[in-house]
């Protein structure tokens, strides 16, 4: 909603700056987004009459006008034809520079001095009118500056109305808020009318089938109009606030729409069937042509406004083409209604149409003021010189607006607010709002809100007015007064933490990706029919079909973000993501949201460097980031397992991750053709677990364990394995072999090539042996060593090398 | 005899004038005291002295003998700390040349931003608990006093999975999910991931909100005055000054927008704060009485307040960044810098 600080100051003393207006006017909820001054350079512009006018003696079509200038008479050469004798008008004197940037220079052509140019509008900047040099009001006096004959300084405030406030959205409205927190004045404009006779019941009439969707409407008639364009101060006014001014009628029916929120709607009366208005529900697939020249195709829900024979309006919504005011208009019907706000809103939804009438009546109108709108518009187009207003108003209001009483208790107030407020104090600034209260000297009393405040209807609304008019800021912080007790945050919170801080540990980039997908992304993942992944959740309206869907895996938008890197030329890729993917659950209305956490690598193994080698990551080095990470929350029995259902990683090199015997997620190479489909030359390494398994485990609890103090005693072993042996089935029979004084065994080397025969592999373990309790002699150790390997060599077909 | 000793004295400190490695020094001793060294030599014809003198001689020989090795274990020492701090002169490594790195991960700077504002309400006891993403209409809406059919819906463009399941526009469902489930006093702060449907340089249609309330007998505006001022004051600087604006959310009532100070143009107006010297930081207000009403909570049992702030919001303000898609681009050079 704009609104100009001229515009305001006709209801309400400002002496305030249009700065000082909007910081008051945001403080109390109606937000300012923009103050903007609109300072027209018209220096050297002046008011002039036209003395007399006389045609060229050679050039057709250019007149020689003598002005008076207030002091010293000018001559000008001028080419419009729209000029009279006794016209006021906007001169440019020699020397002036125009706001398009010409300059103004005193010339002789074809043998006449001229002194200066009559403008047009356009000229001057103040509208887009060029049909001829622009017309003063005829009480103009000459040899004034433009700028302060036409009051053309204003500043246009830009408010945010938020739903709740529709009496906000007219320039009353945002004075009364003014004159409410300064304790002003309201002046409302006067209205004056001349009626005559005939009345206009004896020229129409007004039916109304369906009184729900319409309790009130109340129409005007106004005979012998003539349309034409509407004063400078009124087109000027609109086009200041975002209107394009039309003629004289509409115009009226704008400005008395921004001045009181009540839309209007001006129909050529002779254009009317029957010249009457019915007001009825739209039948299922009628059509009008609105006038904005679409043909809209309307159902049951919406609103017509209908003369004896057809639809004229989509009522609340937009006016019809062929009832619309025209240049020949001479008869008009006003209109000044109250639409119930969900149809309207419905409509207006279905049909995609929004206008400045559809939005407030969707929020609400004053019901009350209809009337006076009305009467306000037809004083307003009979002023200005135009027409006859006939005898009484047609006002069919079906059900009259109750106002209803919200009972105040004064120490709820203060208590909800934290504030100590007087009683009078309260009640001054209701009554401020025009809401009345009736007081019985006790903390109890009786407000009734206003008619164009549909938003006040309970206690807690009324609070909040006498927070707002005191003021948020005057408010005393407080605390709360209840316990505080300290509550740790859940598993899944701290499992989440842990797991971020492990791999931003161990080098990776956090990224956040959408949760929206679409088939680029998740097709190239090719999981099979049957794998609940394959088929995501829909959205009804998508921004795209690019994210029409929402994720079921992490792998799809890590691995585009890893390709975007790749192709940004950011090499050496560790990225982690957490975040929830969404799985349909059967026929429930929710899927299931299941947090996973997802990790990519890419590149080097190290920091690029000058003494860094160059490795690129393996395999791994992935498992071994996901191990500590595992290990970080103290999970000791997992394993891995081949092969791996996932369609997307390398059959050769991946494997699923099991804690005791279930299956928390996936790693591994990227599948070649998948790591093609994104576009990466280079090889990928990817894994994806569900954090529930991790979260199950963060609260692991943590007890030590006493270790031996003894000196270790480190003693090397080479194994000469069948080359398909893995290295699990060694170490698992190692572990289950080796005798208790055995702490660790740790594989140092593995080796093919000769000397180790063809087809056979060598695994060289360092085998540390420790006893708590004294220090183990070579010949112990020895024997221990002998037993272990008379048990183990035989199980592994293996032998010493 | 005693000249002998003390002309051996004299020689080995001679001797030692010369030698320059510890080797040396050890040839000298092995010469000197060795067993079959000039002092071993000496003192075999101990036998030829005179009884009587044997005590002063043998006296004697002991001194020389320490005195002796005390020279020689001295040369050494200084011969060994002279090579040293040879050969420490010598180890010079350039130390301008880079060092070794390793990789060095980061954080999402939307993570940071969470984790700062959590820190902050779990000092003032609040429980983090989380919600749907995909909730129902009712739970996102219509308790929230978000009327079918009203403008206020407006004010949320939103995802819809089917006619009555949205992707949750705000985490504001939290309030619903937790009041049902239980009864106050609580106070709860609700972290999480929403969508709208509006896509610029500063909407992205999925973001991220903490949602906080707190729900309890005579809770009052005045008290969420004071947690929001702890909050503004923990998360930018300890005089930031605040404004709190009226305005509008269904499920609020009265409810406030909050502004800090802009600390960019310390509220001279500039670029970031539109020229008002405001940023606007959250909204809030006392809960709703219909919201209390739809969880079926008794007229006047209870008040509370709540509270929503942009993590996007608050992450470019701190950290000075112009467009919202960036946070969700993940190039590494921008994940790199936090």
């Amino acid at each position: 909603m704009q609104v100009t600080l001229g515009w305001l100051k006709r209801y309400v003393e400002i002496e305030e700056s249009a700065q000082e207006i909007a910081d008051l006017l945001t403080r109390q909820g109606l937000e300012v987004s923009e103050c903007a001054s609109v300072r027209p350079r018209l220096e050297g512009v002046i008011t002039a009459r036209v003395a007399s006018l006389e045609a060229h003696p050679s050039s057709e079509g250019l007149w020689i006008c003598r002005l008076d200038t207030g002091g010293e008479d000018r001559s000008v050469l001028c080419g419009a034809q729209n000029l009279a004798e006794g016209d006021c008008v906007p001169l440019a004197v020699p020397g002036t520079s125009l706001p398009g940037g010409k300059l103004i220079e005193a010339v002789t052509i074809h043998g006449v001095f001229s002194e200066g140019m009559l403008c047009s509008e356009r000229e001057l900047e103040l509208s887009e009118d060029h049909a001829g040099i622009m017309k003063l009001p005829a009480d103009t006096p000459p040899g004034l500056e433009l700028e302060k004959a036409l009051r053309l300084e204003d500043d246009v405030l830009d408010i945010e109305v938020t739903p709740n406030r529709p009496d906000c959205l007219s320039v009353i409205g945002v004075a009364r808020e003014i004159a409410a927190k300064k304790r002003r004045e309201l002046r409302f404009p006067k209205i004056s009318l001349e009626e005559r006779l005939p009345s206009s019941g004896e020229v129409s009439s007004i039916e109304i089938l369906a009184p729900e969707a319409c309790p009130r409407y109340v129409a005007r008639v106004i005979e012998d109009v003539r349309v034409g364009p509407s004063p400078f101060w009124l087109r000027r006014l609109l086009g200041l606030v975002g209107l394009r001014p039309i003629n004289n009628i509409v115009d009226v029916t704008n400005f008395v729409m921004l001045e009181w929120g009540q839309p209007l709607h001006a129909f050529d009366l002779d254009r009317l069937a029957e010249s009457r208005i019915v007001v009825r529900k739209a039948r299922d697939g009628e059509r009008i042509t609105t006038l904005d020249g679409e043909d809209r195709k309307l159902s049951g829900e919406d609103l017509l406004i209908c003369d004896a024979r057809r639809p004229v309006a989509l009522a609340g919504v937009m006016g019809g083409l062929e009832s619309e005011i025209h240049d020949g208009t001479t008869r008009v019907l006003l209109e000044s209604a109250y639409f119930e706000p969900r149809g309207i809103r419905r409509t207006s939804k279905r049909l995609g149409i929004s206008t400045e009438a559809s939005y407030r009546f969707e929020r609400e109108i004053d019901i009350e003021g209809c009337l006076r709108a009305a009467d306000r518009a037809a004083g307003m187009i009979t002023s200005l010189g135009e027409g006859r207003l006939l005898a009484g108003a047609l006002d069919v209001y079906s059900m009259p607006y109750r106002p209803g009483k919200i009972r105040m208790m004064l120490s709820r107030i203060n208590r909800l607010l934290g504030t100590s407020l007087e009683k009078e104090e309260v009640l001054g600034h209701l009554r401020g709002l025009e809401m009345r209260v009736e007081d019985d000297a006790g903390e109890v009393f009786e407000v009734t809100p206003p008619s164009f405040r549909p938003d006040l209807r309970m206690e807690m609304d009324i609070i909040e007015e006498v927070a707002r008019l005191y003021g948020y800021d005057e408010i005393p912080p407080d605390m709360p007064k209840a316990p505080v007790s300290v509550v740790r945050p859940d598993s899944e919170r701290r499992a989440e933490d842990l797991a971020r801080d492990v791999l931003v540990g161990l080098g990776f980039c956090e990224v956040v990706n959408y949760s929206f997908t679409g088939p680029d992304l998740f097709e190239p993942l090719g999981f099979s029919t049957g794998d609940i992944r394959a088929k995501p959740v829909a959205l009804q309206n998508p921004l795209s079909e690019a994210q029409g869907f929402l994720r079921t895996t992490l792998a799809g938008s890590l691995l585009e973000t890893t390709a975007m890197n790749l192709r940004r030329r950011n090499r050496d890729l560790r990225l982690f993501e957490l975040g929830r993917v969404f799985l349909h659950r059967g026929d429930e209305a929710l899927p299931e949201e299941r947090k996973m956490l997802a990790a990519v690598m890419v590149g080097g193994r190290y920091a690029e460097g000058w003494n860094q080698p160059d490795d690129s990551v393996d395999f791994f080095d992935l498992k071994g980031a996901l191990e500590t990470l595992l290990d970080a929350f103290r999970i000791e029995s997992f394993e891995w397992k081949r092969p791996e259902q996932n369609s997307y990683l390398h059959p050769g090199c991946s494997g699923g991750i099991l804690i005791n015997t279930t299956k928390i997620g996936c790693a591994g190479r990227l599948h070649p053709s998948v790591q093609e489909a994104f576009g990466m030359e280079e090889e990928v390494y990817f894994f994806e677990i569900g954090l529930e398994a991790l979260a199950s485990h963060v609260d692991h609890p943590l007890r030590y364990r006493p270790f031996a103090r003894r000196p270790p005693v480190e003693r090397d072993l080479a194994l000469v394995l069948d080359e398909t042996v893995p290295y699990s089935r060694v170490i698992d029979r190692m572990r289950e072999h080796a005798d208790p004084r055995v702490t660790a065994i740790e594989l140092f080397d593995l080796y093919e090539g000769p000397p180790v025969p063809e087809g056979k592999q060598s695994m060289a373990f360092r085998i540390t042996y420790q006893d708590p309790s004294r220090n183990l002699t070579d010949e112990e150790i020895n024997k221990i060593q002998e037993a272990f390997l008379s048990r183990l060599l035989p199980g592994l077909g293996a032998s010493l090398r | 005899m005693r000249e002998q000793l003390l002309a051996l004295k004299e020689e080995v400190s001679k001797a030692l004038g010369s030698v320059t490695t510890e080797q040396e020094v050890d040839q000298l001793r092995t010469r000197y005291l060795g067993r079959k060294g000039s002092l071993t030599q000496i003192l075999r014809r101990m036998k030829d002295v005179p009884e009587e003198e044997r005590p002063v001689l043998g006296n004697l020989a002991n001194q020389i003998k320490q005195e002796v090795a005390g020279l020689l274990d001295g040369r050494r020492a200084q011969i060994r700390d002279e090579e040293r701090q040879r050969k420490v002169r010598e180890e010079r490594i350039d130390i301008s040349l880079p060092g070794r790195r390793p990789l060095r991960g980061a954080y999402h700077p939307l993570t940071l931003v969470t984790r700062e504002i959590i820190a902050v309400f779990q000092g003032m006891g609040f429980e983090v608990v989380e919600g749907p993403e995909i909730d129902l209409d009712f739970y996102n809406f219509e308790a929230l006093n978000f009327p079918r059919d009203h403008p206020a819906r407006d004010m949320q463009d939103t995802f819809y999975v089917a006619e009555d399941v949205v992707l949750r526009t705000h985490t504001s469902n939290v309030q619903i999910h937790t009041m049902k489930a239980r009864t106050p006093p609580f106070r709860v702060l609700a972290p999480g991931t929403v969508y709208r449907c509006d896509s610029d340089t500063t909407h992205s249609p999925m973001f991220h909100q903490v949602e906080g309330f707190l729900v309890d007998r005579d809770v009052s505006f005045a008290q969420l005055k004071g947690v929001l001022a702890v909050f503004c004051q923990a998360l930018f600087s300890p005089d930031v000054p605040l404004r709190f604006r009226p305005s509008f959310f269904p499920f609020t009532e009265p409810s406030a927008e909050v502004d800090i100070g802009c600390f960019l143009c310390r509220g001279a107006g500039c670029r970031v704060c539109s020229q008002t010297g405001w940023l606007e930081i959250l909204g809030a207000g006392m809960i709703h009485p219909e919201v209390f009403k739809s969880v079926g909570y008794h007229r006047d049992a209870y008040t509370g307040f709540a509270f929503g702030v942009g993590i996007e919001r608050i992450a470019m303000l701190k950290y000075g960044i112009d467009d919202i898609r960036l946070f969700f681009e993940n190039d590494q050079r921008f994940l790199r810098q936090f």
